[in-house]
């Protein structure tokens, strides 16, 4: 595999044959096996929130916040899923995690799950753009290697969701066996999947996974790990980012006009080495007609219904 | 059960009996993907299934001609419900997505609407009020997450399919059925804009449509009963040739909406849509395939029926085959989604865990054995995300 070359590909949004995707998927399978549930992050870094397939936005949000020759990155999850162009989102962060594995974090979010792809879309994607769900397969066994989350200088706590009742150390994140389907339950589910919401302790979650945690939820957490600040995406936001319970908390968003539609501005947060906080918003791209058109598909699924 | 194939004895329990039907009001009855499964045997199913055939026979566009008072009627109700709109407009400053001003909305409605439809003469002097009303009043979204999605437009059918059954002999005339469609989205257009209703459990660009699968059926319908020389592609290119005075078209409505919301290119934000129109040559095909999608994608699909409850007379949890009623599972207050009455809605594109399917699950590999109730955890209220425990609730 000539990762310069498929790099090229996929930031044309181009074919990427099968083969490709199997030697790329198992290289960074033994490149992640060896990462820590929790990774250590030095600063300065940008922190990102969702992408869901929106290539074009992925694109534009390396542009605006350095790129990944000058910058270090963690990714807070839920790459694919909703967007045209989950798979070459994904394969992208992939590559330039093979080529700059110090410089990029890759965190597992709710939607990196065979049973989540299969209802919201990358698992369609993947049968329209090749006919067969092999390259569904491929990327879902990395899914199972994603870390759970990240820390930064000892200070910031990186995870998709956020907090669970099960877990009150870092400690206890590491003590999970991170190498599998997320399950409905339990620690590992709620970090993929939980909610800061105005409430008193813990609540159940409207999503039928996860809970919903408050500020006294996050005031111990943070207390009791000496950390200052939760980062966590997995929510839309329209104003790209939002702090709640004074600071203790980031929600960052990263796909600009989430599905089309929503008229959202996209964020990405910028700790420098005082662990100051700078935020870089950015809109979504005018996508021109033709451009990206080459991926073309090859079976139509859905179109046996019309045979 | 394949549409189409009813024997005698199914097709015996497709008519309602007016004269000596009792209507109750309607309960809740799928509650995970074994119920989904006995939804498919009903008589409920088998009679949706009847009138959306029948439709799809009827659609031809049609908007002048007489009306029956009955529809006279509904048609000034749903103007009332876009007065409504006028009267509750959305509230200004910051949001997460959804206009809580929807709440208010919908506040509204379910306190006019006993007072309305007890006007619609066909319903009120049969006592069907009760059934046909619970139907119309899920056909404009979810008040708690303030989304707008298939299910809804399904409920939306189930009143039109109840209208017509309480006006046989004569039924709903294919005038009154276009009418009733055509003001009804309208209206719904309207509420998913002037709110920013979120997409009830979107798929993103890999679904048919955000909020809306009738309309494309009906619309494919039109152009099959009624050709005015319109192909598929030729609504892709949006220059639809055809005579100036053909009628208003469900399907180029639809597609219409679609590129007022989302930006980018069709083919992009919409490739099923794009893949259908390019792809398939003749409107009857689209018809029948999107029929069978729908079958498929609605009809059978846990996240959307679970919303669709069941009466006595119209949608009844009977057996097609014999007319016997199917099993009920008990209700259970910690398993009802709908008791999430307060706080914000999740948000637009919100992810939300999908039934538990037996079927998908056998192939995922957990190698963590299912954890027990968190009995040491400090949780005010504990959701019972399982679903298998139902099975054990079985009353019969």
């Amino acid at each position: 595999m000539n990762l310069d070359h498929t790099l090229e590909l996929l930031r044309q949004g181009k074919h990427i044959p099968e083969e490709t995707v199997y030697s790329l998927c198992l290289e960074l399978q033994e490149l992640l096996i060896n990462e820590a549930n929790v990774s250590y992050v030095d600063t300065p870094v940008t922190i990102c929130g969702d992408i869901h397939g929106q290539l074009h936005d992925l694109l534009t949000l390396f542009e605006k916040s350095g790129g990944v020759e000058k910058t270090r990155y963690i990714f807070l999850g839920d790459f694919v899923d909703r967007g045209f162009y989950s798979l070459e989102s994904f394969l992208l962060l992939l590559c330039y995690k093979l080529r700059y594995p110090d410089r990029i974090t890759l965190i597992r979010g709710n939607h990196e799950t065979r049973q989540i792809t299969k209802v919201y879309g990358f698992y369609d994607e993947v049968l329209r753009k090749y006919g067969n769900c092999n390259v569904w397969r491929y990327c879902c066994e990395v899914f199972d290697y994603l870390s759970l989350g990240a820390i930064i200088n000892n200070k910031i706590f990186c995870v998709h969701g956020g907090l669970s009742p099960d877990v009150d150390t870092l400690d206890a994140i590491r003590g999970i066996d991170r190498k599998q389907e997320v399950p409905h339950e339990g620690p590992m589910c709620d970090l993929l999947w939980s909610d800061p919401d105005d409430v008193e302790t813990w609540s159940l979650s409207p999503r039928g996974a996860g809970f919903l945690f408050g500020k006294n939820e996050v005031d111990k957490f943070l207390h009791g790990n000496d950390i200052e600040l939760i980062a966590r995406a997995h929510q839309l936001v329209m104003e790209g980012y939002k702090e709640m319970f004074d600071g203790g908390l980031v929600t960052v968003w990263s796909a600009p006009n989430y599905c089309y539609r929503c008229g959202n501005i996209a964020a990405v947060l910028e700790i420098d080495d005082q662990l100051q906080r700078n935020y870089t918003i950015f809109e979504a791209v005018q996508p021109q007609d033709g451009v990206g058109n080459a991926i073309i598909p090859t079976k139509k699924p859905q179109m046996d219904y019309f045979l | 059960m394949i549409p189409g194939t009813l024997g005698t004895g199914e097709r015996a329990q497709l008519p309602l009996d007016v004269e000596h039907a009792v209507f109750r009001q309607p309960q809740k009855r799928i509650f995970d993907s074994q119920t989904t499964a006995t939804f498919q045997e009903s008589v409920a199913l088998a009679r949706i299934r009847f009138h959306i055939e029948k439709y799809m026979r009827m659609m031809r566009g049609d908007t002048s001609g007489g009306i029956s008072a009955s529809v006279a009627r509904m048609l000034q109700i749903l103007d009332r419900l876009d007065a409504l709109v006028d009267e509750t407009p959305p509230l200004v400053g910051p949001r997460r997505y959804g206009n809580l001003a929807c709440r208010d909305w919908h506040d509204k409605v379910d306190s006019s609407l006993p007072g309305l439809t007890s006007q619609v003469d066909c319903l009120a002097g049969g006592g069907a009020c009760i059934e046909a009303e619970y139907y119309l009043r899920n056909s404009f979204g979810s008040k708690i997450r303030l989304d707008y999605g298939t299910g809804h437009e399904l409920s939306f059918l189930a009143f039109v399919a109840a209208l017509d059954m309480m006006s046989q002999p004569r039924g709903i005339t294919p005038v009154e059925l276009s009418r009733l469609w055509d003001r009804y989205y309208r209206l719904v257009r309207r509420l998913i804009v002037d709110y920013n209703l979120e997409p009830a459990g979107s798929h993103g660009v890999w679904g048919l449509d955000d909020h809306f699968h009738l309309a494309y059926l009906w619309g494919a319908s039109q152009f099959a009963n009624n050709p005015v020389g319109v192909q598929p592609r030729d609504v892709l290119s949006g220059v639809i040739p055809g005579r100036d005075d053909a009628p208003a078209n469900f399907l180029v409505e639809a597609i219409g909406f679609v590129k007022s919301v989302k930006h980018g290119p069709f083919w992009e934000n919409s490739p099923m849509l794009n893949d259908i129109l390019s792809g398939v040559s003749s409107w009857r095909k689209i018809q029948r395939g999107l029929f069978r999608m729908y079958n498929a994608e609605v009809l059978n699909k846990f996240p959307v029926v679970q919303h669709f409850w069941f009466g006595t007379a119209f949608f009844p949890w009977t057996s097609v085959r014999d007319g016997t009623p199917l099993p009920v599972y008990e209700q259970s207050a910690d398993t009802e989604q709908e008791t999430f009455d307060s706080g914000a809605p999740p948000g637009p594109g919100t992810t939300t865990l999908p039934a538990l399917d037996t079927s998908t699950m056998a192939s995922v590999p957990s190698r963590r054995p299912a954890m027990g109730p968190p009995a040491g955890r400090q949780v005010n209220k504990f959701i019972q995300h399982t679903t298998a425990s139902h099975r054990d609730r079985l009353r019969r």
